[in-house]
């Protein structure tokens, strides 16, 4: 970054336009296209969904928590892919419970990746009883072996079963 | 005609009355009521009127909650214990905290904000549940075992400065990647208490030359740093080797040392100077003048060596230099400034 910026100063130096349109502070200008919700007929949002990108850090968090999203650490582009790897892979086990417009939550420790998802809580309870939590738990462990096996390291899964149309009356903006 | 009225006493007591309702009953009980209510009323003394008190209410069976949709925090009872609950560090689950906690922001300031129940904001960030006071107290007692009691000889800083004067500092990584090596963890600083080992006054000259931006030399403390070999262990016998390499060569003496001139001394050694032959014949001339001795001012100066008459250990001499080797070493202040007026004044007696 440093040798970058002594690079294009010394560019700047020779066309003194371009010095104004360089600055090394955080940019205030939000991304407007990304996080725009098409919602004609109010139905209640998630509180993920509500928040566009620039709110992460002040008003929700983030998704992924680790040491390489920190200033100054190295290998953030190998746990980024792994990271979208666990998300697909838990979406393509969990189609029908995985409700998409909630996180999936990875935080790493030390070497132990700890995995927060959530899931609709009525086709368990209500619909299909008998298949269903035996299905669940299956999977569970089925995700959590494979998962481990693919990453090489101990991954521990969190289910979280809520009615999520009660959320939504509770968090309804 | 027979009902049954329940009468509430108190919050929780019920009773039950069976009440035979015929008019002439009926009347008999109102007159009577009324009666004793003439009498009572102005003792403060409320009577029970059982037919016709309106204030009571008619019981209503509640349906209590069914069990099975109860969460684990809405069993739980008051006294139970955490630890139990919350071992070890876990994800925030929404069904087993006990605690009225909400996160998220809301646009109506009027609202509150989310509850804990699918709060994924909770979930994401880091909780301390599993760090409370009584699982610090658990945590303790179960180590408790494998400690040892520090020597209490050891708990005077002075003391424990002067059995150990060397510090080693590391720094170990701990990151969330499948490698346990960090290259940063290879830099060793090694801080040495350079008032343990024994130095003259020629050493300690050198080894702040040798030295230098390493030494502290006010606090004569040195601090080695090294990072240039790929291992842990090899920079710190690189730094003891340093270390070791500075003290002898200190304590060595070369021949072109004593070559050194008055502008290369670190510190200005009046001793050595012209200064002090002049001063000492100063000093001789003027007890030659107090003693009443009249003498050619030449022909004294070459005759008589004024290092016999005169000693150097005599007090105004020894401010004098002090004062002068102060002024030429901290540079010219307004109190090196007095204090060399001062011992001047008092070498010259004025």
């Amino acid at each position: 970054m440093a040798s970058l910026s002594q690079r294009f100063f010394s560019h700047s130096a020779t066309c003194g336009k371009l010095a104004r349109t360089f600055s090394t502070s955080s940019h205030l200008s939000k991304n407007l296209r990304a996080g725009k919700i098409h919602n004609p007929k109010n139905f209640p949002v998630s509180y993920e969904v509500t928040w566009p990108p620039d709110a992460i850090g002040v008003k929700k968090a983030w998704n992924s928590w680790d040491t390489t999203n920190l200033h100054g650490e190295k290998g953030s582009p190998s746990v980024i892919f792994e990271d979208i790897f666990i998300r697909k892979f838990l979406e393509g086990t969990f189609p029908t419970m995985y409700q998409e417009t909630t996180p999936i939550v990875i935080r790493r420790r030390q070497n132990l990746i700890d995995i927060s998802i959530w899931m609709k809580e009525s086709p368990v309870t209500k619909g299909i009883v008998e298949k269903g939590i035996p299905r669940l738990h299956f999977l569970h462990g089925y995700s959590e072996e494979l998962l481990s096996r693919f990453l090489k390291c101990p991954v521990k899964l969190d289910i979280h079963c809520v009615d999520f149309d009660k959320v939504d009356k509770d968090t309804k903006f | 005609m027979a009902s049954r009225r329940l009468v509430q006493l108190s919050n929780e007591h019920w009773i039950v009355l069976n009440i035979k309702r015929s008019t002439v009953h009926h009347l008999q009980r109102c007159c009577v009521h009324s009666r004793i209510k003439e009498d009572l009323e102005d003792e403060n003394f409320k009577v029970l009127n059982i037919l016709r008190d309106k204030d009571v209410k008619r019981f209503k069976w509640e349906k209590p909650p069914d069990v099975r949709t109860l969460s684990r925090a809405d069993c739980m009872k008051t006294d139970m214990n955490w630890t139990s609950v919350w071992p070890t560090k876990a994800p925030f689950r929404w069904g087993s905290v006990p605690l009225p906690i909400r996160q998220g922001y809301r646009k109506k300031e009027y609202k509150l904000s989310a509850g804990k129940y699918g709060n994924a904001e909770l979930v994401k960030i880091p909780n301390f549940l599993h760090l409370t006071p009584p699982h610090i107290k658990t945590h303790c007692q179960a180590i408790k075992k494998f400690c040892t009691e520090f020597p209490s000889e050891l708990k005077n800083r002075e003391i424990r400065k002067a059995n150990f004067p060397l510090e080693v500092i590391t720094s170990d990584y701990v990151t969330c990647g499948t490698s346990i090596r960090d290259p940063r963890s290879r830099e060793v600083t090694v801080n040495v208490d350079l008032s343990v080992l024994k130095f003259d006054e020629h050493s300690v000259t050198k080894i702040k030359k040798l030295a230098g931006d390493k030494m502290d030399e006010k606090a004569m403390t040195l601090q080695l740093k090294s990072d240039r070999c790929p291992v842990r262990k090899q920079n710190f016998d690189f730094n003891v080797y340093t270390l070791t390499a500075l003290y002898y060569e200190s304590q060595e003496k070369e021949d072109w040392e004593d070559e050194m001139e008055e502008s290369d001394w670190v510190k200005y050694q009046w001793d050595k100077t012209q200064s002090k032959k002049k001063i000492l014949k100063l000093k001789h001339r003027i007890q030659q003048i107090n003693s009443g001795e009249k003498t050619d001012l030449a022909s004294s100066v070459s005759k008589s060596d004024p290092s016999v008459s005169v000693v150097d250990t005599e007090d105004d001499i020894q401010s004098y230099k002090s004062a002068f080797s102060n002024l030429k070493d901290e540079g010219d202040s307004r109190e090196t400034l007095n204090a060399y007026k001062q011992s001047v004044l008092k070498l010259l007696k004025l």
